[in-house]
């Protein structure tokens, strides 16, 4: 059920709708005290026909102002810095406020202007009312004002158009007066409801109210209320005919059955309430939030964004995380298997020892018989070698030869050294070979090579 | 600061903290992967390098390209003779005279762990020759036996043996049992 609430004076005229097929159905209308609220959502909301869902408020008219303003076209940001200086000249800082642009109008000269319209509500007075639901386990979902709802349902019982209403609602404690033009909200006023019988009969209220219209006259001259709307228990007979006689207005019937469904039709019909109800939260222009609640809704957002980024950001380096765990896991099994392979090609390796020695003997040892005869062959004819030796030295096989050369002179016998040191390089049995010494024994010379083997 | 600078500044913090550890597990993991991959490429060579090794070995078998052991013994000191005695009588076949140093028979490192294998040292002095021919004829007769030879010096000293033809190699064993 949808719960709307009415603040006016030191009430709340409360009236309970549930959406029944395509109309909606009233099925509780009440007023409760202001100081009795929390008492109503401890105990006596469980009394509704069904349980509440959604809450609606309007706050009191004293707490609001609705204002046309007439600036000059601007863009919208400007436009709107334009209305809140308005504002601020004409009601101050302490209003909390939201603006409605009604369109062009034309200007002074070849000038156009717009007609901006600003409805606004105390801060404090809309922090009050949202304390108030301190003890609701439902909180409002739309906060706006009196004037605003009105206007909702009157544009749904499609009674406002160019010619000013005056809206005139008398119920206890208060009389509350809205004159609309079209989507403008133009006047509205309170005023003090004593006690219907005896108001109907010394006009009290009726000269107030007469003089409220005849205020609207004055601040609008070419025109007047010229239609009047009566809504409220209080609104007597006599008090509606003694106003259209002074006036000369038309009085348009108060009918919301057009709109709603009433369970009980003699019970009382709250107008601001039924207007929440028809109200689009999303659609809404003048839908307030009291700045307790934005500043909640702001931390929750925040809170909301920046732990949505934590997870995004955690989420994307566990998905990266468990990728390389996963491929770490593949490449372990992988190797695992590979190990095992190897395990298995070595135990087969066993099994063959003479041949693996065979082998190893094979590629290591080099070939004998070319060595020697390449050896025979490199030594030049006056050249004697003394000592051959080879010798395995971790896998390399280096050699040393010693030996004389006998020329017919020195320079011959170094000459057939030099041939000797030539011949080992160009041969390709031979590597890195290096004559390490050379030394004169008369016309002898005695020379020592080192070399390595290419095998 | 307010409530909602405060959450952002946290989260803020948060979010740096979990970048930072984040950073630090995947370069982690990433390290770990890498030196897998080196493994993996090293297992890699080794099996292909067994598998041909195994090939080739398989092959040696089939085509009976393989050494002849000598004849051993239960007793070391009974191998060392007989050892001797082989390499003399090998060497007199082939017209050499030489003087032939036995050593203990010890583990061999010259092969992988996959395989025991004991190594005897040897060493050979050879008094004489007459040719190059019977030194070539020696050092292939080597090639039939699980022999290596280590140093071969004609006319040198690099082998603690007397004799003009100087030879040190091993011989390879394969223990009882392995």
């Amino acid at each position: 059920m949808m719960l709307c609430m009415d603040q006016a004076g030191d009430r709340f005229l409360m009236t309970g709708l549930v959406k029944d097929k395509k109309k909606l159905r009233v099925c509780a209308s009440l007023a409760v005290p202001v100081s009795d609220l929390p008492r109503f959502f401890k105990e006596e909301i469980k009394n509704l026909p069904q349980g509440v869902d959604e809450i609606r408020v309007s706050g009191p008219l004293e707490n609001t102002f609705h204002k046309i303003f007439v600036v000059p076209d601007l863009k919208k940001k400007m436009l709107s810095a334009a209305v809140e200086t308005e504002v601020l000249k004409a009601f101050g800082a302490e209003y909390q406020f939201k603006d409605k642009d009604l369109g062009q109008v034309p200007g002074p000269g070849t000038k156009v202007n717009r007609k901006m319209m600003a409805a606004g509500m105390k801060r404090a007075g809309l922090e009050e009312l949202y304390g108030m639901f301190a003890n609701s386990r439902t909180k409002p979902n739309l906060y706006t004002t009196y004037p605003a709802a009105v206007h909702g349902l009157l544009d749904r019982l499609e009674v406002l158009s160019d010619k000013p209403l005056a809206f005139i609602q008398v119920e206890k404690p208060v009389c509350r007066i809205v004159v609309f033009k079209g989507e403008e909200i133009r006047l509205t006023r309170e005023l003090p409801v004593t006690d219907a019988a005896e108001d109907a009969e010394n006009s009290g209220l009726s000269k107030d109210i007469y003089r409220t219209l005849l205020f609207y006259n004055d601040s609008y001259p070419e025109e007047r209320a010229e239609r009047l709307m009566f809504a409220g228990s209080c609104a007597l007979p006599a008090m509606v005919e003694g106003l259209k006689q002074k006036t000369g207005a038309e009085i348009v019937p108060f009918d919301p059955a057009a709109v709603f469904e009433m369970d009980q039709p003699d019970s009382g019909v709250h107008p601001g309430c039924l207007g929440l109800a028809l109200l689009e939260a999303d659609r809404l222009d003048f839908g307030f939030v009291p700045f307790s609640v934005q500043e909640k809704r702001k931390i929750k957002k925040t809170l909301v964004l920046c732990s949505s980024a934590a997870a995004g950001v955690l989420l994307v380096f566990i998905l990266i995380m468990s990728r390389l765990s996963f491929d770490l896991k593949d490449l372990d099994a992988f190797h695992g298997g590979i190990k095992g392979e190897i395990r298995m090609k070595e135990d087969r390796l066993k099994e063959m020892p003479l041949e693996f020695i065979s082998q190893s003997i094979e590629a290591s040892q080099p070939p004998w018989s070319e060595i020697l005869m390449e050896l025979a062959a490199v030594v030049p004819p006056g050249v004697a070698l003394s000592t051959f030796t080879l010798k395995d030295v971790k896998k390399v096989w280096r050699g040393e030869v010693t030996g004389v050369a006998n020329g017919t002179d020195e320079i011959n016998s170094l000459l057939k050294v030099e041939e000797t040191e030539d011949n080992f390089t160009r041969s390709p049995m031979f590597n890195s070979v290096k004559l390490t010494e050379r030394e004169l024994q008369g016309e002898r010379v005695e020379f020592k090579i080192i070399y390595q083997l290419d095998i | 600061m307010g409530k909602d600078k405060t959450i952002i500044v946290i989260f803020g913090l948060l979010i740096v903290a979990i970048a930072f550890l984040g950073v630090k597990k995947m370069g982690s993991l990433r390290g770990q992967i890498a030196e897998q991959r080196e493994f993996l490429g090293k297992s890699t060579q080794r099996l292909e390098y067994l598998n041909d090794l195994e090939r080739s070995l398989e092959e040696r078998r089939e085509s009976g390209r393989v050494l002849v052991e000598i004849p051993r013994a239960q007793d070391p000191m009974a191998n060392k003779v007989l050892m001797e005695k082989f390499i003399k009588s090998f060497l007199s076949r082939l017209g050499l005279e030489a003087e032939v140093k036995v050593e203990n028979e010890r583990r061999s490192r010259d092969f992988p762990d996959v395989i025991t294998v004991n190594e005897v040292p040897l060493k050979i002095g050879v008094k004489g020759y007459a040719s190059y021919d019977q030194v070539i004829k020696m050092l292939k007769e080597f090639k039939n036996f699980p022999f290596v030879v280590e140093v071969v010096t004609i006319g040198g000293t690099d082998v603690a043996v007397p004799g003009n033809l100087r030879v040190q190699l091993k011989y390879y064993i394969i223990p009882e049992g392995s």
